[in-house]
């Protein structure tokens, strides 16, 4: 028998339906000769169909789940995000933000945010992953994909603002959570971000019955 | 009991599971739809629209015994029941009084 695609099937089990008979079809179907490509469009639409089946199914319990999430991530980021930023760097690089705004030297910083933004993000998976109840993988796809909804908007806001008004101020613990969007760093939070959240809330989770 | 139209998926989807008789699960399913309507499917949504046809009381399921080349995983076998067959007569009734008097829908697909 072929050997199934390691890391889609994972990305299955934990985070699809919990639907035994629809994992044993992909496996007999890929052993049959379906290609690599077939079996990751499957998965892909298993997970992202699961997720919306069981928002339908637990409206209430997912909508609890996803907002403690992002009240943990807020909470950070106002209550102590400059004051976590600004030390790490200082630690690190003997940073201060008196001087950078005079010298203009604002990458440590831009390091420490981010790397605050990203271990926020994780944080607040950990705590959907464990508000969620069984099955808490659809959950945390729901709300990696409310992640990608609210940097990707941010993201447009912004551009669109900067481009009627040039510079836009963003209030720091929005900054924390929109900044990972934004060119200077690439973008890349749109896809670091859900990845991140699912990487730290599935391991946060119970494990699956069978892999 | 739903007295509902079914939506052109599900009307495939059951039809599918008519047409394998005793052997309707996932893989037969998505295989008959492929071949004949020459459609693309997931299993996924093949599953999500039987569920859905399963809590309306439109189809049953159950699980078979579990084979090696599946990995030992049970197949879910499903069946039409007696008001899915009356939502499938249903829906086509509806679809053939649509389709009644149109000249431009003469003379086979292509």
């Amino acid at each position: 028998m072929r050997t199934l695609p390691r890391f889609a099937t994972a990305l299955l089990v934990r985070f699809g339906p919990q639907e035994e008979p629809l994992l044993g079809d992909l496996v007999e179907e890929y052993a049959a000769g379906r290609s690599r490509a077939w079996y990751w469009r499957q998965v892909l639409a298993a997970v992202a169909l699961g997720a919306m089946r069981n928002v339908g199914a637990h409206p209430a319990r997912t909508v609890i789940a996803i907002a403690a999430g992002w009240t943990t991530a807020m909470l950070v980021f106002v209550l102590a995000g400059d004051r976590i930023a600004d030390g790490l760097a200082r630690w690190l690089w003997a940073w201060d933000r008196a001087t950078a705004y005079q010298t203009g030297e604002w990458w440590p910083f831009w390091i420490t945010s981010s790397a605050l933004s990203y271990g926020v993000f994780a944080l607040s998976a950990v705590v959907v992953a464990r508000v969620a109840r069984r099955p808490a993988g659809p959950v945390l796809v729901a709300y990696a994909g409310s992640m990608v909804l609210v940097l990707a908007a941010s993201a447009v806001a912004i551009d669109v603002l900067t481009r009627m008004w040039g510079r836009v101020p963003v209030p720091h613990p929005l900054f924390y959570v929109v900044s990972v969007a934004l060119p200077f760093y690439w973008r890349a939070g749109l896809v670091l971000a859900p990845a991140i959240v699912l990487a730290a809330g599935g391991a946060a989770m119970p494990r699956p019955v069978r892999p | 009991m739903s007295e509902r139209l079914l939506t052109d998926f599900e009307l495939m989807v059951l039809l599918a599971v008519l047409r394998n008789r005793d052997d309707a699960y996932g893989v037969s399913i998505a295989r008959e739809i492929e071949a004949t309507a020459g459609r693309s499917v997931t299993h996924a949504a093949v599953y999500l629209a039987l569920d859905r046809l399963v809590e309306q009381g439109l189809a049953t399921a159950r699980l078979g015994d579990p084979t090696p080349e599946r990995g030992g995983r049970a197949k879910k076998l499903f069946s039409v029941t007696a008001a899915g067959l009356r939502a499938i007569r249903r829906t086509r009734a509806a679809f053939v009084a649509l389709w009644k008097g149109l000249p431009e829908l003469k003379g086979s697909p292509s």
